[in-house]
């Protein structure tokens, strides 16, 4: 199937059956499991999911709602975290803010590979002048700053959550197509390959069928991970008041009670745990993802 | 301390201005007071309105008078002034031998000048000085207006902040006065500073000029004005006493309450009357669903600006009740109250045919947030948004970038609400009037964007501008809020949380109506 099945053949010897085949995605769940710090991260990444996606109808106060005092401190009241600078309570914040951090997360990470993948796949699988002109292209994105763009960017269009999501997929998906070319350029020359297009197959087929499920590994990997820089980003662009005034998210809290960091510490403490916690588990995960999914690290 | 400390402050100021001081401490000359700055276009505030300009300019210019406390105006560079019988003629004498920054005398082609320039240049040039007809200078030390009908607040509109008196030798060159290269460069004032170091990116330096027209003043030898961008880095110098005197601080209330816990700090929010900051809701009135009253009333229902500004500003504002400013002195609080009650505005929206529809909300719309009160204005749009999702109506807020856009979309009457917020200036025709009369809704930021016209108004506001009896002119200012009420133009939201943040270091404050914005004349530091 693919080159990441590594099963060495095993000679057949008289009365003894052949062992069964192990599926590639099962090896590398067998290598993640073992992988403790992985275990954990993916775990604490279940916990969050599960807490953002069923939290808000469990614990039913609303992030919005002026409940208590402003910049009450935690444990000083009914409301566990203490609340913001407008008497909102942070708890319901974190718990309603999660959804929003993670689908910004998702969004600009699977925009990220979108761009990054398709650019990369074409310059590698073609070479030649489309390589030159997307790799110009490519570092002409490198080359500007990242935050600076971005927040042209979101002030250009308005701060919606789309907005922001299209803005930070815009810039982050370069490295993305720099690892993609790097993996097309060595596989296209690879025997498979060139025997796949000996039997008369088109383009569109190497590149999605033959090619691209090969260069694979390493892309799952990025795309982990840019989940997590995705986060960050957004907390940046928060952090400067690009935020969605409409959306409740962690960068968000943070964006707004930073004003107030002298008297209120908890406001951008908690949201702040919140992120590290998160983007911590995701780079786990994908750390793990690299060691089991890498075969050359599998020997060690 | 602080009490009896803010309670002499009046008297002080007051005995300075007059001959003998009796404040605690003899005023002593020298010493260098440092302020701060957060960024600024020109020095001219003929051509430019505002505090940042405000503050440094009303110490390089001076004006024809100052205001002192209770609104009292008093000589400044005009020793003293006539009124004819009939109000339409003012003659002014002008102290002897003032002279410019430069050692040229100022005369009254000075002043003519000068007057002409704010005029035509200035946002309230003409509601100030539309009513001049024309001015002469008879004599080289006197100037004489005549006007075409009583102007009231004339006299107050002298102080240098809305007229400092330009040298006309500099500026009457033919070139445009807003951007006049010498309104930034080797600037030449009248006023008791004088411009040492301008750089409009590091620091403004401010040094006594020795021939000032009043003897023995100013106390200072220098003022600085350091650029201060983030809020947060002036909460904390403050608190350190690396700046001494905070005009406009800039400060959250949870801010001043930390300040004035530090030692030798002082907080204030005396000396803003004249200015009369004030936040509103502004909705657009040409359009469904706020052309409708029973909507607006609605509105007022929800929004309870008691709680905002006691617990979102923790007490430290007062909730706003029509368009003057409680420092006014033409501000009264017989208008008609809408109490919260969110059922009484549930009611009032199902009458009016804004019921809860299939898709769960009443109506929506877009509220705009503008970029240059974020510390007044965020808080107050996302109380409103909080507030109506509980009445069904979903609020958008949509925060402008910078000020350009805002402007555009509110100038332009391209939007639905918005939140805002104007000075009253020391007399309604300048600073209340533009945003009811008929004839001012224009393309104009800050004038009646909102679309209101009612010829109701329009009369007591065309009676109040040339009304000198103070006791009538106080009723027709009553009956002007009793209507903007009645009418709901707007909803009015807290005051605006300005203060002054100084070090116990600084003698005789200003606190006058324009506090910092008043030369710091008689200002002096105590070592």
């Amino acid at each position: 199937m693919s080159v990441t099945d590594t099963t060495p053949p095993v000679a057949a010897t008289a009365g003894k059956p052949l062992p069964k085949p192990v599926s590639p995605s099962r090896q590398v769940w067998q290598m993640f499991r073992q992988n403790h710090s992985a275990m954990i991260g993916l775990f604490i990444l279940f916990a969050i999911i599960v807490i953002s996606i069923i939290g808000p109808s469990l614990y039913t106060v609303s992030p919005r709602d002026m409940v208590w005092m402003p910049l009450t401190p935690p444990g000083q009241s009914e409301y566990l975290l203490g609340t913001d600078y407008l008497g909102r309570d942070l708890l319901a914040g974190l718990i309603n803010g999660g959804r929003v951090t993670i689908t910004i997360g998702f969004s600009a990470a699977v925009l990220t590979i979108l761009i990054g993948v398709t650019i990369g796949a074409l310059a590698g699988f073609f070479g030649g002048r489309i390589d030159n002109v997307l790799m110009r292209v490519t570092e002409f994105f490198q080359v500007l700053p990242n935050l600076l763009f971005a927040m042209v960017v979101v002030m250009l269009f308005s701060p919606s959550l789309i907005n922001i999501a299209i803005a930070i997929g815009i810039v982050s998906w370069t490295s993305t197509a720099r690892l993609t070319r790097a993996e097309f350029l060595k596989i296209r020359e690879m025997d498979y390959v060139k025997a796949e297009r000996s039997i008369g197959a088109g383009n569109a087929r190497l590149i999605w069928k033959v090619i691209l499920p090969n260069a694979a590994p390493p892309l799952i990997v990025v795309a982990a991970l840019s989940i997590g820089s995705a986060i960050l980003f957004e907390a940046g662009l928060s952090f400067l008041g690009l935020s969605d005034p409409n959306a409740m998210s962690w960068g968000r809290m943070i964006g707004d009670n930073r004003p107030y960091i002298l008297d209120s510490s908890w406001g951008v403490t908690f949201p702040g745990i919140a992120i590290f916690l998160t983007v911590l588990a995701i780079s786990l995960v994908g750390d793990g993802l690299n060691d089991a999914i890498n075969p050359k690290l599998r020997q060690r | 301390m602080l009490d009896t400390f803010l309670k002499s402050l009046p008297v002080a100021l007051a005995a300075t201005l007059g001959a003998a001081s009796l404040a605690q401490a003899e005023p002593k000359a020298g010493g260098t007071l440092t302020a701060f700055t957060s960024g600024y276009r020109t020095l001219n505030a003929a051509v430019q309105s505002g505090a940042a300009t405000g503050a440094p300019a009303s110490q390089i210019f001076a004006g024809l008078v100052t205001v002192g406390t209770d609104y009292a105006i008093e000589p400044y560079l005009a020793e003293s002034w006539e009124v004819s019988e009939d109000q339409l003629t003012v003659t002014f004498d002008l102290v002897d031998g003032a002279t410019f920054h430069d050692g040229e005398p100022i005369t009254g082609e000075d002043v003519k000048f000068s007057m002409e320039v704010v005029k035509a240049n200035h946002p309230f040039g003409q509601n100030m000085f539309g009513h001049v007809t024309s001015i002469d200078t008879p004599e080289a030390d006197k100037v004489v207006l005549h006007l075409d009908q009583p102007v009231p607040g004339l006299l107050m509109s002298l102080q240098p902040l809305l007229m400092p008196v330009l040298p006309k030798h500099i500026y009457d060159d033919g070139q445009d006065m807003k951007t006049h290269p010498r309104n930034m460069e080797n600037v030449v004032g009248s006023g008791p500073f004088m411009v040492e170091e301008n750089d409009p990116t590091q620091r403004l330096t401010l040094v006594k000029y020795d021939d000032f027209f009043i003897d023995g003043r100013p106390y200072l030898d220098k003022i600085v004005f350091p650029l201060i961008k983030d809020p947060l880095t002036r909460v904390l110098m403050l608190e350190k006493g690396e700046i001494d005197y905070a005009p406009f601080a800039g400060v959250r209330p949870n801010d001043a309450t930390r300040l004035e816990k530090a030692d030798g700090v002082n907080v204030t929010t005396d000396g803003y009357g004249a200015i009369g900051y004030v936040h509103y809701l502004e909705l657009n009135l040409r359009e469904k669903p706020f052309n409708d009253h029973a909507v607006r009333e609605a509105l007022a229902h929800a929004i309870d600006t008691d709680f905002l500004s006691k617990v979102i500003f923790g007490g430290r504002t007062q909730p706003g009740t029509g368009p003057l400013h409680t420092g006014n002195p033409f501000y009264s609080a017989d208008v008609p109250m809408y109490e919260p009650d969110m059922e009484k505005a549930a009611a009032l929206l199902d009458e009016a045919s804004y019921s809860v529809g299939d898709d769960g909300t009443r109506f929506s719309f877009v509220l705009d947030v503008p970029s240059w009160a974020p510390a007044a204005h965020v808080p107050m749009a996302e109380y409103i948004q909080a507030q109506l999702a509980k009445l069904n109506i979903t609020v958008e807020l949509r925060k402008a970038p910078d000020f350009g856009t805002w402007v555009k979309r509110i100038a332009s009457w391209d939007y639905d609400a918005t939140m805002n917020g104007s000075f009253n200036y020391p007399d309604p025709t300048i600073g209340v009037h533009r945003h009811f009369d008929c004839d001012n809704i224009k393309n104009v930021i800050w004038s009646n964007t909102q679309g209101y016209c009612n010829e109701e108004m329009d009369k007591l506001l065309d009676a109040a501008a040339v009304e000198t009896d103070m006791d009538a002119r106080k009723a027709l200012y009553a009956d002007i809020q009793k209507m903007a009420q009645e009418d709901l133009v707007f909803i009015y939201m807290p005051q605006d949380f300005s203060a002054t943040v100084y070090s116990d270091r600084i003698g005789n404050t200003p606190a006058s109506p324009f506090g910092a914005l008043a030369p710091f004349t008689d200002v002096y530091l105590e070592e």
